[in-house]
């Protein structure tokens, strides 16, 4: 039945929701006011963080729909990083959208996939997970081929777009698979299936389930339309899906792992450790030979998706609050980095020849973009460590043979990615500024984002206490 | 025993068996593609390639404009826009099928208000079109 309770729980979505249909029809009866519309988005999203903190704050927990739709700390907490991302998104989009003319139907897009993705981490139905899952999606094509002024923006999308329709059919039939032999897709029902020695059509659905998925984050093999795909996308756009979507993808694959099938442990565990080792090697072996920096940092979140798999792979034996945790820090710790990354390629440019001799000519976008780097690597006191560091405890408790050689991996892969990271320091340290390669599209706003995230990089120690300990209390285990 | 299948004695088959006929079709689909492709290669006169044959497919002809070109997408809007009524359609209908079983149920108002905001996004897209232009016909 429905209550005040469930318009509670529904709050963020509702906000966010509401924002992108103002956004939507302010911008169309009112074309010249390009200003209002954006920030009408971007506090839009604050708003929903806010919304979200509070929700958090109270402890507001809850079950609704016939307890399809869940709201706890674990939900809430990715509904934080989606929006806090939607926030610094539209922030460095306002003046490039507002540049194209068609800035509202941009940022209504951008909120549009956030409503999908916060939908997601709440779903505890494997319908309603397809549902959300394509409500984040279908926007994202949108955004991916939005520059129209560029060909592979319009390539990537279509490359994206028929890839993306392959995958959410993949994970349909495994959802059917599932539903047909559990007879009913909630996940309390389907752990009742997932017990004792498996039937080979729960173990198709499953692995079905886990392909569909790995497609959605870009786990190797099903990384192909990644590259394309951010290249040719606008930089806030690819900011954006490279973070917000994805962490809530992971979010729902874990609560699906958990809560739905926590008996088959050791099948998933086993699929999640095979893709998080290959992934991990394939996303930096092709970074390694890239010179543009957007493509690479592309191949890098294909790398860093493996990362977050490797965290999967230790959900068994000791390793499961360890491993919940790790998602969770990894989560936040990438968003802020990644995010600052790719705002970056908006202030300098996507040509590795851009950043040479950055430290001389603009060294408050220089420094910045060495702390994103490095956090990347994972060089200590920056977000990325913390999370590699949950990552390689957690495998550590698992006591399982595979997860070690996974967690070796991670520790080889963090080896091999510095040189294509601080290939972007040498050159902004040691090279000779270039004339003219790019011009820079990026302005105030942008630079904004980036010191605010490149600062709660740096400073993400101070946030790993309360985090971990939210982590703790996620109501998840 | 495909016999027996054909006078419909199926039921004397195991569950088990009938995936060893699903196995054996995969089996056969599997063997009838990868035949057809080692064919084609044993008998396809020449595999090497030549500037003509880099060249985008046209048909058969020669190609002899650049193929990056605006088309016109004016069908496309309205096939876009029936879509609206159509899910419209499609979901409405259901609804009211059981919507007089709700009010007995003390659901009535419940109901109603979903549909109004089920509409109500709906009719944001329509008018969303509508301001566009996407009505007119240029």
């Amino acid at each position: 039945m429905v209550t005040a309770q469930t318009f509670v729980g529904l709050l963020p979505e509702i906000v966010v929701f509401l924002f992108s249909m103002l956004v939507l029809m302010i911008g169309v009866f009112s074309p010249r006011a390009t200003g209002l519309t954006a920030g009408l988005a971007a506090f839009g999203a604050l708003a929903t963080f806010v919304t979200a903190v509070v929700l958090l704050a109270v402890g507001f927990e809850g079950s609704f729909f016939g307890d399809a739709y869940v709201v706890d700390g674990f939900a809430l907490y990715f509904k934080l990083i989606v929006a806090g991302s939607a926030f610094f998104t539209v922030l460095a989009a306002s003046r490039w959208s507002g540049r194209t003319g068609d800035a509202p139907e941009y940022l209504t897009l951008i909120l549009s996939v956030a409503v999908g993705a916060m939908l997601l981490v709440s779903m505890r139905d494997l319908f309603g997970v397809f549902v959300a899952i394509e409500l984040a999606t279908i926007p994202s094509y949108a955004l991916v081929a939005f520059d129209r002024t560029r060909r592979e923006s319009a390539e990537g999308g279509m490359k994206y777009l028929l890839t993306g329709m392959i995958a959410s059919s993949i994970l349909l039939y495994g959802i059917v698979l599932i539903y047909g032999i559990s007879g009913s897709a909630e996940l309390a029902d389907i752990s009742r299936t997932f017990t004792g020695q498996l039937s080979p059509v729960a173990l198709l659905g499953m692995v079905l389930l886990i392909s569909g998925f790995a497609f959605k984050v870009s786990a190797a093999p099903f990384h192909f339309w990644t590259p394309d795909a951010y290249q040719g996308a606008p930089t806030s756009a690819a900011a954006f899906l490279s973070v917000a979507p994805k962490a809530a993808i992971f979010a729902v694959l874990l609560r699906i792992f958990l809560e739905g099938m926590p008996e088959a442990a050791p099948s998933w565990t086993a699929v999640a450790a095979v893709l998080a080792i290959v992934t991990m090697f394939i996303g930096n072996l092709f970074a390694l030979r890239q010179s543009n920096v957007r493509r690479m940092l592309a191949y890098s979140s294909v790398a860093h998706s493996g990362y977050i798999l490797v965290a999967f792979a230790a959900l068994q034996g000791g390793g499961v609050e360890r491993g919940v945790q790790a998602v969770l820090i990894y989560s936040a710790a990438y968003a802020l980095m990644n995010l600052g990354a790719f705002f970056v390629i908006d202030l300098v440019g996507e040509e590795a020849k851009s950043y040479n001799g950055l430290f001389k000519t603009r060294p408050g976008v220089a420094l910045s973009m060495a702390i994103f780097m490095a956090a990347l690597v994972g060089i200590p006191p920056l977000s990325g460590f913390w999370g590699k560091a949950w990552i390689i405890l957690a495998g550590a408790q698992s006591g399982s043979i595979l997860t070690y050689v996974a967690v070796g991996a991670l520790v080889i892969n963090s080896v091999l990615s510095v040189p294509y990271y601080f290939g972007i320091l040498r050159n902004m340290a040691f090279e000779e500024p270039v004339k003219g390669v790019e011009e820079p599209t990026g302005t105030g706003a942008v630079k904004l984002s980036v010191y605010i995230l490149a600062i709660a990089t740096t400073l993400f120690l101070f946030f790993i206490g309360p985090l971990s300990a939210l982590a703790g209390a996620s109501g998840l285990l | 025993m495909t016999l027996a299948l054909l006078q419909g004695a199926a039921p004397e088959i195991g569950y088990g068996t009938l995936y060893v006929y699903v196995g054996l079709f995969l089996l056969l689909i599997v063997g009838f593609v990868a035949a057809t492709l080692v064919i084609a290669r044993l008998i396809a006169p020449s595999r090497r390639s030549s500037r003509a044959k880099g060249q985008i497919y046209e048909t058969g002809e020669v190609t002899v404009t650049d193929p990056w070109r605006p088309f016109p997408v004016r069908y496309y809007v309205f096939a876009l826009l029936f879509l609206i009524f159509d899910v419209e359609a499609a979901f409405l209908y259901p609804w009211a099928v059981i919507y007089n079983e709700s009010i007995t149920q003390g659901m009535g108002l419940y109901m109603f208000v979903e549909v109004v905001i089920f509409v109500f996004i709906l009719a944001t897209g329509l008018a969303y079109a509508w301001k566009k232009g996407a009505l007119k016909w240029v």
